[in-house]
């Protein structure tokens, strides 16, 4: 199992690697189009698309790691109250792992649905650039996926007791 | 079901799967599936598709790219000697009214925040320092919390500003009126907050004691020198977007490069820091995209349910005016920010107050405005209030004495709510005056 856990961990590592560099290249497309554009009355004329495949990439990717370092907002209020040791408390921890599952496997199967169909028929954007549409939404599917390792390896955590879940019911803010 | 059941059952649902904690992206996504599946009986391949189709929309928003770059900018400055360059800059002025170096909190956010797009980034890079200053100093401990609790809040209404990106993506408004629209109330707040301070310390000169220190002239002069990398980046940032040279996303960016070029000039380049801010920044995105993009989805799921039209038809029976409905929705936000973040409030109720609220002769820039002040209370008010949680962390002191120190500043920014809607010009007049 341990192995599982640093699988885990190291596919959202990966997948934060993967979000900082399209930061980064999304940085260099809009510096590039402002260059054209104000020192030589031109453009990449495939900016908005791009960046719109950008900003959907970074988030997703970044999803696991988010999870994995508790920047993912909850509203702790309620099961703060409830004591950290106590089986109700893991068994909402288990509940929640559960929805997340459930509500990012769902996401994730329609997107590698669509993705599947769009890579069978050939789609590309009807824009200058006819991007392949099943090239944006891999990355989708990628976080998603990397999402949910992460969340499998939360929930076994969970439920072997390795969670410290006083530390779940603190806010979840952390700027480091 | 008729209509009206359907909207109770879909509010429940809410309040179920956040109650349980469950992540808030999860459970916006969980609420919008369960109510077209339990509610309207639609079968999953529909749902799916639904759901699909909004999330991409969303998520693809290309306007959304100055969130991660403006974080970015937020993030590095936070890790460098700005904060204390703020203080020295701001110091030698303070320090020449009553009050004293009590208003560097004030101060430092509201420039602070014109480089940056977050209110925990502006509380914590601020706090950082002036905190240890002030007590060091035997300043009131209560006051300098409060007023940097208060001012905090700043990061989200002077532009760049997240919040009011997410607004614009939303109610889709011009993000570049929306950052000239907040300057006056943002400034509006800050002379509020330096006024309060200055007539309590006129009163109680004990709250900022005189500590000796004489500031000469080669300080003031000195003074320009620290506070000159930031006021750059303002210029550079909010100059291009006023000028109307860029748009809010490249100007984004051009604040990526310059905020980079400028810790290198000032030689504080690491690998790590870099890095470290990099993934800070991606973090954060990726908590904002997500709801956003969840939010999306239960919202077009609510449409389904009709759940706004059935509150509107509510409130339309009340027969408020323009004044009642924004008291009415005001005092709504403020109880909700007690409990949840502005920023899954705003997604959640946007698409059932927006319509409510130009419905009523409000114009949409001034609302945004409006939500922005009603969402910083919410970050200085019990028991979930970020600001509170970022001063907690840097003081060590109960979630409880903050907020107290905190209170009076929550009644000035009520104040400056109700000052904005009386006068609704505050909010208006430049975005007209830069951009007709």
């Amino acid at each position: 199992m341990a192995l599982f856990h640093r699988f885990a961990r190291i596919l959202s590592d990966i997948g934060m690697a993967a979000s900082v560099a399209v930061i980064i290249a999304m940085t260099l497309l809009i510096l590039t189009e402002v260059v054209l554009r104000t020192y030589f009355a031109s453009s990449t004329y495939v900016m908005d698309e791009l960046i719109g495949y950008g900003i959907a990439a970074t988030s997703f990717l970044a999803l696991g790691q988010s999870l994995a370092k508790g920047t993912l907002l909850r509203m702790n209020l309620l099961i703060a109250a409830v004591p950290h040791e106590s089986r109700f408390r893991t068994a909402i921890e288990v509940f929640c792992a559960l929805c997340g599952m459930a509500g990012a496997g769902m996401a994730l199967f329609y997107f590698a649905r669509n993705m599947a169909r769009n890579f069978e028929r050939g789609y590309v954007s009807e824009t200058i650039a006819r991007v392949p549409l099943w090239l944006p939404e891999l990355f989708m599917v990628v976080g998603l996926s990397v999402f949910l390792v992460q969340l499998l390896s939360y929930f076994i955590r969970i439920l072997a007791g390795q969670v410290d879940l006083r530390a779940a019911s603190e806010a979840d803010l952390r700027l480091e | 079901m008729d209509p009206f059941a359907l909207a109770v059952a879909t509010i429940l649902f809410l309040a179920f799967f956040l109650g349980a904690g469950v992540w808030i992206f999860v459970a916006l996504l969980m609420v919008g599936i369960s109510g077209l599946y339990f509610l309207l009986d639609f079968p999953l391949p529909r749902i799916g598709s639904i759901m699909r189709g909004t999330m991409w929309r969303t998520a693809s928003t290309w306007e959304l790219a100055a969130i991660p770059m403006f974080v970015f900018m937020g993030e590095l400055m936070f890790r460098t000697d700005i904060s204390e360059r703020l203080f020295k800059g701001i110091a030698p002025w303070a320090n020449l009214v009553p009050g004293r170096l009590m208003h560097c909190n004030v101060a430092g956010c509201t420039i602070f925040a014109a480089v940056s797009g977050s209110s925990t980034a502006t509380t914590a890079t601020v706090g950082k320092i002036t905190l240890e200053e002030l007590t060091r100093r035997d300043y009131d401990m209560n006051m300098a919390v409060g007023s940097l609790a208060g001012a905090g809040s700043l990061g989200l209404m002077i532009p760049p500003s997240i919040s009011m990106i997410i607004y614009g993506v939303l109610a889709e408004e011009s993000i570049t009126d929306l950052f000239a629209a907040g300057i006056l109330p943002g400034l509006l707040i800050a002379a509020l907050y330096a006024a309060y301070i200055a007539f309590r310390a006129y009163r109680n000169p004990l709250i900022a004691p005189d500590d000796g220190t004489k500031f000469r002239i080669g300080d003031v002069l000195g003074s320009l020198k620290n506070l000159f990398p930031v006021l750059l980046l303002v210029f550079i940032v909010l100059g291009g977007i006023y000028s109307g040279i860029v748009t809010p996303s490249e100007a984004a960016a051009l604040g990526f490069a310059a905020s980079l070029a400028l810790v290198v000039v000032l030689k504080q380049f690491t690998w790590k820091i870099f890095l470290d801010s990099l993934a800070g920044a991606a973090r954060i995105t990726c908590m904002v995209v997500t709801i956003l993009v969840a939010a999306a989805f239960m919202s077009s799921s609510m449409a389904y349910l009709h759940v706004p039209q059935e509150i509107a038809a509510l409130l339309a029976e009340l027969q408020l005016g323009p004044i009642g409905m924004i008291v009415l929705i005001g005092v709504f936000y403020i109880i909700l920010g007690m409990f949840l973040d502005g920023l899954s409030i705003m997604v959640m109720t946007l698409p059932i107050t927006l319509p409510l609220i130009t419905a009523a002769g409000w114009d949409p820039v001034w609302f945004g405005v409006f939500l922005v002040v009603m969402i910083e209370l919410g970050l200085i008010t019990p028991p979930i209030g970020f600001n509170l949680f970022v001063l907690q962390g840097i003081t060590g002191k109960p979630i409880g004495l903050i907020a107290r120190g905190a209170f009076p500043f929550f009644l000035l920014m009520l104040l400056s709510a109700a000052i904005i809607t009386a006068f609704p010009g505050i909010v208006l007049w430049l975005p007209d005056v830069l951009f007709g």
